[in-house]
This record gives C-alpha cells, sequence and structure tokens, in this order.
C-alpha cells in the first residue's frame, strides 16, 4: 500500500512536469563559426519567397546563416512581447510611418542614413522610413490599391474603356450586370479590407489637400468629415449594390478566389490579392485601374505606397553582419538575389526603386503607366497615428453591414480618432 | 465509509495535489496578483515602454467606454443563450443515450468529438457551412429564403451564429458529465419509484434531477466561465464584426492588450471580468449546492 502510494505521488509529480515543460523551448547553440541573423515577418502568403531568398544568401557565403521567421499568430502581440522583453531580433518588419516613427523615437532602431539603399529609393516611398529626417527603415516594398479586372469579362460585356470617373464606373458595373456577372468581389467580412478602400476613398476627395489634412487629423483638431465626404460614401453604396447577394458573409480570400476563378469581374484591393490568382489561373488577363470616386478623370490616381519597412535592432548582437544581410536585400543590380526571388512573380509587391525584374503582367504594365505619369498617391490610414487602421476597419464595417449610417460613421470615426491622438 | 477513507488518507490526498497546486499558483495566481492587479493601476503602453501610476482612472474610463460596454452586454446575451441551450441539449442528449440504445457509444463519441477539436477548426468548419454549404443547399432545393440568409452580414445574425456554433462545440462535454451523472443515480431508487408509478417526465422532475444536482452544479460552474471568456469562437466566425458588434469581453480585452498595447487599460479589463466571473460562480455555487439531495 505504501509502495502504491510513493508511486502516486511520484507519478503526479511527473505529470506536473511534464505539462511545466510544454513550454520551455529548446535552446540549441554550437552553430559553428557561423552568425545567425533573424528577420521577424508578419504572415503572409510571401513566406515561401522569403525564404528561397534567404536560402540564396545562405548558399553564397558561410560567414552568416540568414533566416526568416514568419510570426504565425498575431504580429503586433510579438512585437508587443518582444519590445517589453528587451528581445527583438535582428531585422524585423515594420508598418511604414507611424509604427517605424514609434520606433524610431523609442531608441529601438538603427539610423540606416548611410546605408547605400537610401540614395536608389523612389522619392515617394522614403518618408514611409524616416523620423526627424534621418532613414530608420529600409522601405521594402510597394503595394498598389486599385481596381483589379478581369479582362475577358470586360470584352464579353462590351466595355472597351477604363472608367476613370463614379458615373462611368457605374455604368461598368451595370453592363456586367446586364451579363449576369458579379461586378465586384466581396471581402468584407475581414475589416481590414475595408480600411483599405476607405483610405483611398478619403485620400481621393482630399487630392492636393492630403498632407494638411494629415497634420490636422495628427494634432488632434482634424476631422474625417470633409468637403466631399459624400463622394466617399457615395463610393461605398455603389460598392455594396454590385457586390452581390450576402456581400458581408465574404471575407478576403473568398474575394480574391472570386476574381481569380471568375465569380466576379472586379476586385477592390492591393496586388497581395493575385496570390490566389497565381494558383488558380495565372494565365487570366488580369488589368488595373485606380479607384474613380469623383467625375473629374483627373482624380483617378492609383493608390500606391509603402507596404513594408525593414527595420534593424539597435541592440542586435550581431549588427555588421545584418546590416550586410540588409545590402543583400536592398541589392537591386542583384539578377537573382532577395528582389528576384521576392519581388518577381504574380502577386508580390514591387521595390521601392528601380529594379528590372522577368516577370510580366497586364496589371503590372498598367502600375508601371501609372507611375510614370506620376499619377499616384499614399495611402491616408497610414500617416494617420498607429491604430487608425483598426478603428478605420472597425467603424466603417458598420456601414457596409447597415447598422450604421453616414453621420453615426463619422461621428464615432473622429471621436474615436480624437482618443487615440490625445 | 467515505468519510472514514477521507480521514484515514487527508496527508496523501493532499500530497497528491502538491505539485498541480504549485504549477497553478505559480502559472495563474502570482502572475495575477503580483501582475495584472497592480498594472491596472498604471497608463502602461507596452511598445513605447510608458508607465505611470494612475490610481483608479482605468476604471473610471471603463464605465465610460461604449465598446467595453457593448462588449459586457454582447457577453451576457451570448452567455445567456450558450449555457442555457448547452445545458439543456446535454442533459437531454444525455438523457436519451443513457438508455439502452442500438450504437450508443458510437453515437456518444460523435457528440463529444465537438469538444475536442480547437474553436479555431470548429468555427473554419462553420463558417464554410454557413456560407457555403446551407447556401447552395438552399439553391438545389429551390429555397431562396435559406440560400440567401446572410450569416454574418447584420449584427443580430452574427450574434446568432456564434450562439449556434458555441452550443454545437460546449454540448459534447456537458453531456459526458451528465450521462456520468445519470449513471451514479442508483437503479434500486427509480424501481421503487417505477413501482409507485414514477414514470417519464414524472421521473425526471421528482427523482432524475434532485439527484443529478451535484453534476448540474458543476456543469452550470463550467459552462458559466467558459461562456464569459468566450474568445476563440467569435475571434474565428467574426473577428468581433460586423463593426465590433460581436466583440466579447475577453477579445475587447485582448485587442486594447495586444493590438492597441494599452496594457494597464487591458489589465483593468481582465481584473473587471476576473471578479464578474467570480461572483456569478459563487452565487451560482451557492445555489445550486443547496438544492443538491443524496440518494
Amino acid at each position: 500500500m505504501k509502495k502504491l502510494k510513493v508511486i502516486s505521488c511520484l507519478l503526479a509529480l511527473c505529470l506536473t512536469a511534464g505539462i511545466s515543460s510544454c513550454g520551455a523551448s529548446n535552446n540549441s547553440k554550437s552553430e559553428g563559426e557561423t552568425v545567425p541573423v533573424k528577420l521577424a515577418v508578419w504572415a503572409s502568403g510571401a513566406a515561401d519567397n522569403f525564404n528561397k531568398a534567404a536560402d540564396e544568401f545562405n548558399s553564397r557565403q558561410d560567414k552568416i546563416k540568414f533566416s526568416v521567421e514568419m510570426q504565425s499568430g498575431d504580429y503586433g502581440q510579438f512585437l508587443g512581447a518582444k519590445t517589453a522583453a528587451n528581445d527583438l531580433p535582428d531585422m524585423f518588419f515594420l508598418s511604414p510611418y507611424s509604427q517605424v516613427q514609434q520606433f524610431a523615437k523609442n531608441g529601438k532602431i538603427l539610423d540606416l542614413s548611410d546605408r547605400d539603399f537610401v540614395d536608389k529609393l523612389y522619392d515617394n516611398a522614403k518618408p514611409s522610413g524616416e523620423y526627424e529626417g534621418k532613414m530608420y527603415a529600409y522601405p521594402m516594398c510597394q503595394e498598389m490599391l486599385g481596381i483589379f479586372y478581369n479582362k475577358n469579362m470586360f470584352k464579353d460585356a462590351q466595355i472597351t474603356e477604363i472608367p476613370k470617373t463614379v458615373t462611368e464606373f457605374k455604368e461598368v458595373c451595370e453592363k456586367l450586370k446586364a451579363k449576369g456577372y458579379t461586378p465586384l468581389a466581396a471581402t468584407y467580412k475581414d475589416s481590414w479590407t475595408i480600411n483599405h478602400a476607405f483610405s483611398c476613398l478619403q485620400g481621393a476627395v482630399l487630392q492636393d489637400n492630403m498632407d494638411t489634412w494629415i497634420e490636422e487629423m495628427n494634432s488632434g483638431n482634424g476631422s474625417f468629415d470633409v468637403e466631399n465626404s459624400d463622394l466617399v460614401f457615395n463610393f461605398m453604396d455603389i460598392m455594396k449594390e454590385y457586390s452581390g447577394e450576402n456581400y458581408m458573409d465574404a471575407d478576403s480570400t473568398s474575394g480574391f478566389n472570386a476574381l481569380a476563378t471568375g465569380e466576379a469581374a472586379m476586385l477592390f484591393s492591393g496586388e497581395f490579392s493575385l496570390l490566389n490568382l497565381a494558383s488558380i489561373d495565372p494565365d487570366l488577363p488580369i488589368g488595373l485601374f485606380a479607384v474613380p470616386v469623383t467625375d473629374n478623370p483627373e482624380d483617378a490616381k492609383l493608390d500606391v505606397d509603402v507596404g513594408i519597412c525593414v527595420a534593424v535592432n539597435k541592440d542586435g548582437k550581431h549588427i555588421d553582419q545584418t546590416l550586410e544581410v540588409l545590402d543583400y536585400m536592398s541589392d537591386n543590380t542583384d539578377t537573382n538575389g532577395w528582389m528576384a526571388n521576392t519581388a518577381d512573380d504574380m502577386g508580390s509587391a514591387t521595390p521601392c526603386m528601380e529594379y528590372k525584374g522577368n516577370f510580366s503582367a497586364d496589371y503590372l504594365e498598367d502600375y508601371q503607366k501609372y507611375l510614370d505619369e506620376n499619377n499616384v498617391r499614399p495611402w491616408v490610414y497610414q500617416q494617420l497615428a498607429s491604430g487608425a487602421n483598426n478603428i478605420i476597419a472597425d467603424t466603417v464595417q458598420g456601414y457596409f453591414a447597415n447598422s450604421k449610417d453616414k453621420e453615426t460613421v463619422l461621428t464615432e470615426l473622429d471621436s474615436k480618432y480624437k482618443d487615440l491622438v490625445k | 465509509m467515505s468519510e472514514l477513507l477521507y480521514k484515514k488518507n487527508r496527508s496523501f490526498y493532499f500530497l497528491l495535489i502538491i505539485p498541480a497546486l504549485f504549477l497553478y499558483i505559480f502559472s495563474l495566481i502570482i502572475p495575477l496578483v503580483f501582475g495584472t492587479i497592480p498594472s491596472s493601476f498604471y497608463d502602461w503602453n507596452l511598445i513605447e515602454g510608458s508607465k505611470n501610476f494612475i490610481g483608479i482612472e482605468n476604471y473610471i474610463k471603463l464605465f465610460s467606454d461604449k465598446d467595453f460596454i457593448h462588449s459586457l452586454i454582447f457577453t451576457m446575451i451570448l452567455a445567456f443563450f450558450t449555457i442555457v441551450g448547452t445545458n439543456l441539449l446535454a442533459f437531454f442528449t444525455a438523457y436519451f443515450l443513457s438508455e439502452k440504445l442500438f450504437g450508443k457509444s458510437l453515437s456518444r463519441a460523435m457528440f463529444f468529438i465537438p469538444n475536442i477539436i480547437s474553436g479555431i477548426m470548429v468555427s473554419f468548419v462553420w463558417v464554410f457551412i454557413f456560407t457555403g454549404a446551407i447556401p447552395s443547399l438552399g439553391k438545389s432545393l429551390g429555397i431562396d429564403s435559406l440560400a440567401n440568409i446572410s450569416w454574418f452580414g447584420t449584427p443580430q445574425m452574427a450574434t446568432i451564429s456564434i450562439i449556434i456554433v458555441s452550443i454545437w462545440q460546449g454540448t459534447g462535454f456537458l453531456m459526458m458529465l451528465y450521462i456520468t451523472g445519470f449513471q451514479t443515480i442508483p437503479t434500486d431508487v427509480l424501481e421503487a419509484g417505477m413501482l409507485d408509478g414514477c414514470t417519464g417526465i414524472k421521473k425526471i422532475i421528482k427523482i432524475q434531477i434532485p439527484l443529478l444536482m451535484p453534476t448540474i452544479t458543476i456543469n452550470l460552474f463550467v459552462s458559466i466561465a467558459g461562456a464569459f471568456k468566450a474568445f476563440d469562437i467569435p475571434l474565428a466566425l467574426t473577428a468581433g464584426g460586423p463593426s465590433k458588434s460581436t466583440q466579447t469581453i475577453a477579445l475587447n480585452t485582448y485587442n486594447d492588450a495586444f493590438i492597441s498595447f494599452n496594457t494597464g487599460y487591458a489589465s483593468a479589463k481582465s481584473v473587471i471580468l476576473f471578479l464578474i466571473v467570480a461572483i456569478i460562480t459563487i452565487i451560482q455555487l451557492r445555489i445550486t449546492r443547496k438544492q443538491e439531495v443524496e440518494a
């Protein structure tokens, strides 16, 4: 009996020890002479490409082992925990503008002003990584938000010109609908897609006043209710009308798939949505045009902005090696390097500097045309205070779900944003 | 007999729970007392690293925070329907599966399976059912009203979707406990009742429910605590949407802690959640314990 009791106690102890060791990590060392450099990235469909590019770097030398760690959970949570524990990785992704400024202000990231990439960047990409006139992050790629459309369906509906005004856009929707197509793919169950859309629409009605408006907003004096706010809501009404039945039930994945499978003719999103197309039907001809919000064709500019900034941990253990990796990532002459592996296929964001890639597609030609004509504008939300995207996303989603009207949305946006910048 | 055994082996029983108790104190009590509660008195932003003592300001702010109050109300609604729904369904399934039934073990397993699948997986399956299977079924049967239901389109429908999935997942576990409860009811009591003409619904109300009170106590305790901590299913089904209308307190707190990084404010919210769950379960335990009878 006594023996049994002793065994029971030991078992209870083992069980507890077993549970407690679940979370213990396995710190394997002995990397030899190689220095590990880690880049933390948020979860996306591009992770495979990042790994390929890292493998290419590792195959060229044996002093540095460059690895890309995708955070499968919430990236913000990861950053917060690592910042609090003062245990940030060597390099990590940051959202452009406000997040870079936040980390630079807190002295967490390295000043990169003297690196070669700075002079090579497009001028419009630079502000996204700057803080107090210095470059604190490498703007890795820029993304385009606009309307991607299925050229075959357009041809079938006898649409020969892309719409440049909101009236023309509505006509296009009507023609597509008359042909039996769903004009727009819905993605509105995921509120972040709504933040993207609203941001483009707001940018379109602000036009040249964007910088002043952002300044006012960030000083706590501005308002989301601007001169042409009606046009923003008018466009959202069109989106609601032409996104098919049950449009609130479709999340981003089903929306992206709808364009790729030909269920819908147009999709208001970014180039990242085409990753689904690449795996479903890469030969489908997809074009791109700027979202037409007003009745002035000149207002239809493509929303292009930096999507990812890469920062270097100021307290990293291997700063020299990390900078070497950063040089590799920002080398636009390397024909088999980072850019060739990560920015040269369908759905990939494009580098923020001149780069001659091999991949070509209709939508990229359209994009290049907008760039060449300098017919682009930045995304509004990225320059608002950090956290504005969540406020916009959640509040405007109420308009799509018909649970909030225009006035409620604008009042709520203002009061929540004022709380944020306080 | 059991009293005697308990007294004889008391120190041994205590020894058995020490390791687990140690873990519980280390991973739950200590962080709560020395981490969450003190930090709820600070204005603490995790990313900026700023930490200033502000007294009970976080708690004052809570009462004017519309989103928090809405999430509190939503959690109450969700909790009410889930607790009642899971318990009723679990009770009746357990009742029928305790009878002599063909394929009893298989049926029990089928009902229990949702409980061992993670909430996120369950939600993904249901998103498919709501947005893919049901509309297709409606279309093929020619029932437009079924095909055109927008399960996540309005706050009301999104709430109903979450309730359905929560009940579907939660029933299995409670059912197992009820089945065990039914098995502890001595057959001689039931037989004696039957001889006296106590059958059918009368048998359930007069004999089985009173004798099941200890199980009901535990089941209510488990489902109340679970319902107030609802997180994974709302997150994966609606992510709190549309427009934060289906955000539970746990989700609201999480967003503050890990999306906005207002760690101090989020701590205050978790303390409030802790108090709410504690008070409700204490009241419930007191009420249901009083109803317990010995066979």
